[in-house]
């Protein structure tokens, strides 16, 4: 096969994979989803709150080390649902729509909507797989490892569709209500995609193997409470002896068990930490990079590797899947 | 076109390993032997649970023997290239029932390797050919058994194959969807092209193929032209092919 014919094959799996999605009424549901956090962004407004700056010396610039605190000399207002609530800012105008962002960034999209997403998606490559249909598709002559890789690029290509028009209409609503641009905010595309890339190939690797929609789903589901637990786990064992010196340090091979773990899966408390860096949420509010479990580990951190990681091991599996699929009898 | 055999199975077993350990063995095929020439329609008969799907799925690559060799189009069943000059029609098409006509000939085009030019030139021609180009871009949701079948066997014509793989197409299909049939089967003679028809109509296999194959209990019984299992050459005697195979079906040996 050469790469036109590849391409063509690849392009015909994502069409088909965008029209199986339209079929389904989640996708319309996460689309009205958007809609309405586009709504409420657009109900969202500050009054003044420009120069605020809150009492106290919790406010230090990470980068200058200096306080950035001050006086408050003009407290705004945040107004929500077009003018039916109003909370005072304890933040300036910037600091407060940034903080709605990491809300809609890592709450909304990055682990309510994510989990929709899991489940929403783990039967496309299941049903897929059903014999009845699968005889048909595998009898022709394109390699099943590329059937199940453009499944996969599609379903990927999916969630990226509906990241983006979450993320590039909240934060278009943001930005013309509030002059707020925070083009951070944009990296949570991205972000979450890689997220979601990674935990989806362990659901493609259940389906080739199980070929059950529950099996992906509950299977993904699992897969990314472990990856959270070991990813905070390795945290806390490395700050273990800064937040609690008096406990016993832990065995090397725990420690190297913990380590081997975090390096081989993805790291979603990572991917939320460079998204709060993205949008110096440090500077407003309490993060969870800024938990003493977390700062210790984060002196020697590296967003890339973290995001290497997830796109390595979503290749690794994918490919293990496809070895799978390669081998598997009809 | 090759002048080589359109397939050879050569002393092919095929087991599966069934329950929740795949500790017990399934014999589907059993030491299977035969050549089909090209322009040949060639039919294989035998009761359910005979082996004759598996010996499909093996031909097509959607399984691996477990001892023996294939070779499709004188090529190694192993090699994918040649599936590109194989159609298959399959006894209970499930095709994603959100695509229309149309989208699903154009997508099973590309997995087929054609180009787009090619695809979008034969499309609109086998859509009137099997009599659904005023559907055809109707959702496949809506169309009824017959009419699934008839697009189960565009499908299978989109890249003009030279073997023709025919799982139990009459599945479902009206009086007018065996005549199409029958036209594709003879259409495909003319052209010098090599039919596998596996059915359980025997009168029609009696009628349309050259040679037949029986498998019972995964063991080729009978290999060779229905004649010679329907004419008695000492008594000159003839039967039809159902009585001339009820005991073979039913032997045990």
């Amino acid at each position: 096969m050469d790469s036109p014919q590849i391409i063509y094959v690849l392009r015909w799996l994502v069409r088909d994979t965008f029209r199986q999605s339209r079929t389904t009424r989640i996708f319309w549901i996460m689309l009205g989803f958007s809609a309405l956090c586009v709504v409420f962004c657009l109900g969202l407004s500050v009054e003044g709150g420009d120069n605020l700056r809150p009492d106290g010396d919790f406010l230090i610039d990470p980068k200058t080390n200096e306080p950035i605190a001050g006086p408050a000399r003009d407290l705004g207002t945040l107004r929500l649902f077009f003018g039916a609530f109003r909370v005072s800012l304890a933040r300036d105008r910037e600091s407060a729509v940034q903080h709605v962002e990491v809300i809609l960034a890592s709450w909304v999209a990055g682990a309510i909507g994510l989990l929709v997403t899991l489940v929403w998606t783990a039967g496309f490559i299941p049903e897929a797989l059903q014999p009845a249909s699968a005889t048909v598709l595998f009898a022709k002559p394109a390699p099943r490892g590329l059937f199940l890789v453009g499944k996969y690029l599609a379903v990927t290509l999916l969630v990226a569709f509906q990241a983006s028009v979450f993320f590039a209409g909240t934060w278009l609503a943001l930005g013309l209500r509030t002059g707020v641009w925070s083009a951070g905010y944009l990296a949570g595309v991205p972000l979450l995609v890689v997220h979601f890339a990674a935990i989806y190939s362990v659901s493609a690797l259940l389906a080739v193997s199980t070929g059950s929609t529950i099996a992906c789903a509950l299977g993904s589901i699992l897969f990314w409470a472990l990856c959270l637990a070991v990813n905070l786990g390795r945290d806390a064992a490395i700050a273990l002896p800064v937040v609690a010196p008096t406990m016993p340090p832990l065995s090397a091979f725990t420690a190297t068990l913990i380590d081997a773990a975090y390096w081989i899966l993805p790291k979603p408390a990572d991917l939320v930490m460079i998204l709060e860096r993205a949008l110096n949420a440090d500077t407003y509010m309490a993060t969870l990079s800024s938990l003493p479990e977390m700062a210790a580990a984060r002196t020697s951190w590296s967003p890339e590797a973290s995001i290497a990681t997830a796109v390595g091991f979503s290749a690794i599996t994918l490919g293990y899947a496809c070895r799978m699929l390669g081998k598997k009898d009809y | 076109m090759s002048d080589r055999p359109a397939m050879v199975l050569d002393h092919v077993t095929k087991i599966y390993r069934v329950g929740l350990l795949g500790r017990t063995s399934l014999r589907a095929l059993d030491d299977v032997s035969l050549c089909v020439e090209p322009g040949e329609i060639f039919g294989l008969v035998g009761p359910n649970r005979a082996g004759k799907t598996t010996l499909v799925k093996l031909l097509l690559s959607l399984c691996a023997p477990t001892h023996g060799v294939i070779e499709r189009l004188g090529q190694p069943a192993h090699s994918r290239a040649s599936l590109a000059r194989v159609g298959y029609v399959h006894e209970n098409h499930a095709f994603p029932r959100y695509l229309s006509a149309r989208a699903l000939l154009e997508y099973y085009g590309a997995l087929s390797l054609l180009s787009e030019t090619v695809v979008k030139q034969r499309v609109p021609a086998l859509l009137e050919r099997v009599a659904l180009a005023d559907r055809s871009d109707e959702p496949i949701s809506r169309f009824s058994k017959g009419m699934v079948q008839r697009l189960g066997m565009a499908q299978a014509l989109i890249n003009d194959p030279e073997l023709l793989v025919l799982d139990e197409p009459s599945e479902g299909l009206d009086l007018s969807g065996r005549q199409l049939l029958r036209e594709v089967m003879a259409e495909q003679r003319r052209a010098g092209r090599t039919v596998l028809y596996v059915s359980h109509l025997l009168h029609e296999i009696e009628q349309v193929c050259d040679r037949i194959g029986v498998l019972v209990a995964g063991r080729l019984r009978f290999f060779g032209p229905a004649g010679a299992l329907t004419t008695d050459v000492a008594t000159g005697v003839t039967r039809t092919l159902e009585q001339a195979l009820e005991p073979i079906y039913h032997s045990t040996n």
